[in-house]
């Protein structure tokens, strides 16, 4: 797991208010009865950091309603640097990356410190105890104070989050390809909200043996320069289809152009069958078993 | 007989498989009382002695409705006596990949009903155990079953005359009124069974 530090390694998206453009309709706005804010912080190293803020509509009351939470999930690195030798020998491996359950104790800390500050027992603090909190008093171990609050006041501060077309999609998921075919599959980690998909990342995995965790990323390739001007390509159109899919907000964006492309030897037919079966909610197949 | 699993803190607000667990004794019997314990693995029977179980797993909740009762796939577990009462054996829950949807309003009066059946060849499948888990927010932020009361035996007879039971489960979420779905994905939940 990439430590969350002070130092950001370099922004992918910074998302301040996320949308999902233009599919917005009088529809899917009725079929919610709360309202949220979201603020979003995406990393090169996969982690992605959200607050989010829920408000019931007006004459709609519910008990027990948690209104702010904040996660960090991890959509490009599905295990972690610090997976115990006792979790291997058990088979107990964490199958995604959130903020908290593994790794430091000084994360550990931290996220029960937010538990505390958010009231995630009872949901009793108020958007206005929220934002007068005074940083200096908060003492984080680990976690990025400036990154929180930050995130905090977008979201508190900020606009509704749009609705869309997909109000089924789960709100984190990473999926993979259940099977290596032509020894690599496709891997798709998104974060999705009120009916948008607000971050995707795609990515291809290449097996580099037999163990739940041999294999070798295409994006590693291009970061480290070792990757082939045929798989930059392939990467290219990869970010392309994942940055349409959110701006759009439509899982068969560009289907037309990539269905049938090769590129270094990777089969563009199975992504697009992927993301349809994740916007027809047929995507069990692509959750990976706990190893 | 497999190697025992301890069950450690940390699980009630653990994402994905974020199982904190250590190995039980071999030898020793332990006491796992869940009220006094909060931070015990959630499906731990309440003042149950176990010594040294053996693990089934892990399996993925499959694709729910809410407010309706959802059959899980049937699984031998083989214990170490050649009788098995209701009490010998029972579930490990832990979280799943998957993460609800919005339309799953985030309140904390969710549950989600556990029933654990040993099926019977003559079709009268016999109901053991109930458990309730409870849908919270745990420290990572993630809204998901990460509570859970201990197991309540029903019937406490003998369920299977050897050493192998058949065993599933129908888990029923709840729904809560501001529910705007009731399509609950598959990987909710991940779980295993122990037999003594």
């Amino acid at each position: 797991m990439k430590r969350l530090i002070a130092i950001f390694l370099s922004v992918l998206c910074a998302c301040s208010f996320v949308s999902c453009s233009d599919n917005r309709t009088e529809s899917y706005e009725n079929a919610w009865v709360f309202n949220k804010k979201v603020a979003r912080r995406t990393f090169d190293d996969g982690w992605t950091y959200t607050f989010d803020y829920l408000y019931m509509k007006d004459g709609f009351e519910e008990e027990g309603v948690i209104p702010f939470t904040f996660t960090g999930i991890n959509l490009r690195y599905r295990y972690g640097d610090d997976i115990s030798f006792e979790q291997e020998m058990n088979d107990q491996i964490p199958v995604i990356q959130i903020l908290g359950n593994n790794g430091s104790p000084e994360i550990k800390h931290d996220m029960q410190l937010v538990s505390d500050i958010l009231d995630y027992e009872h949901g009793n603090v108020t958007k206005e105890e929220l934002l007068k909190i005074n940083p200096d008093e908060i003492a984080f171990e680990e976690l990025d104070k400036e990154l929180f609050f930050s995130l905090m006041d977008e979201a508190l501060n900020g606009d509704e989050h749009e609705v869309g077309k997909y109000p089924d999609i789960p709100t984190y998921a990473l999926l993979t390809e259940p099977e290596y075919i032509d020894d690599y599959k496709f891997q798709i980690g998104f974060l999705a909200d009120m009916g948008c998909v607000d971050v995707m990342f795609i990515d291809v995995l290449y097996k580099d043996g037999d163990n739940y965790n041999d294999y070798i990323q295409l994006s590693d390739s291009i970061d480290n320069g070792t990757a082939t001007s045929e798989q930059v390509q392939a990467f290219e159109l990869l970010t392309s289809i994942s940055d349409g899919v959110v701006e759009e907000n439509n899982l068969t964006y560009g289907y037309n152009t990539y269905k049938n492309e090769i590129i270094s030897e990777i089969d563009f037919s199975r992504l697009y069958t992927f993301l349809d079966n994740i916007e027809k909610n047929n995507y069990s197949q692509y959750i990976v078993p706990v190893k | 007989m497999k190697n025992t699993k301890k069950v450690m803190a940390g699980l009630l607000s653990a994402a994905i498989l974020a199982v904190n667990m250590a190995s039980l004794s071999a030898n020793a019997s332990e006491v796992y009382n869940y009220d006094q314990t909060p931070n015990l693995l959630p499906g731990q029977s309440v003042n149950m002695t176990r010594t040294s179980p053996d693990f089934y797993g892990y399996y993925q909740t499959p694709v729910m409705t809410a407010g309706t009762a959802r059959k899980t796939s049937t699984i031998s577990i083989t214990g170490s006596s050649n009788t098995i009462s209701s009490g010998d054996f029972g579930v490990w829950w832990f979280e799943g990949g998957v993460g609800l949807s919005t339309k799953f309003v985030r309140s904390t009066s969710r549950t989600v009903k556990i029933e654990l059946y040993e099926e019977d060849e003559n079709g009268t499948d016999i109901l053991t155990k109930r458990q309730t888990g409870y849908f919270t927010v745990g420290s990572d932020g993630v809204y998901t079953v990460s509570n859970f009361t201990g197991e309540t035996i029903v019937n406490n007879k003998i369920v299977e005359n050897d050493n192998t039971a058949e065993v599933y489960m129908k888990l029923t979420v709840g729904k809560v009124s501001g529910d705007t779905s009731v399509n609950i994905p598959a990987g909710l939940m991940v779980y295993g069974y122990w037999i003594d």
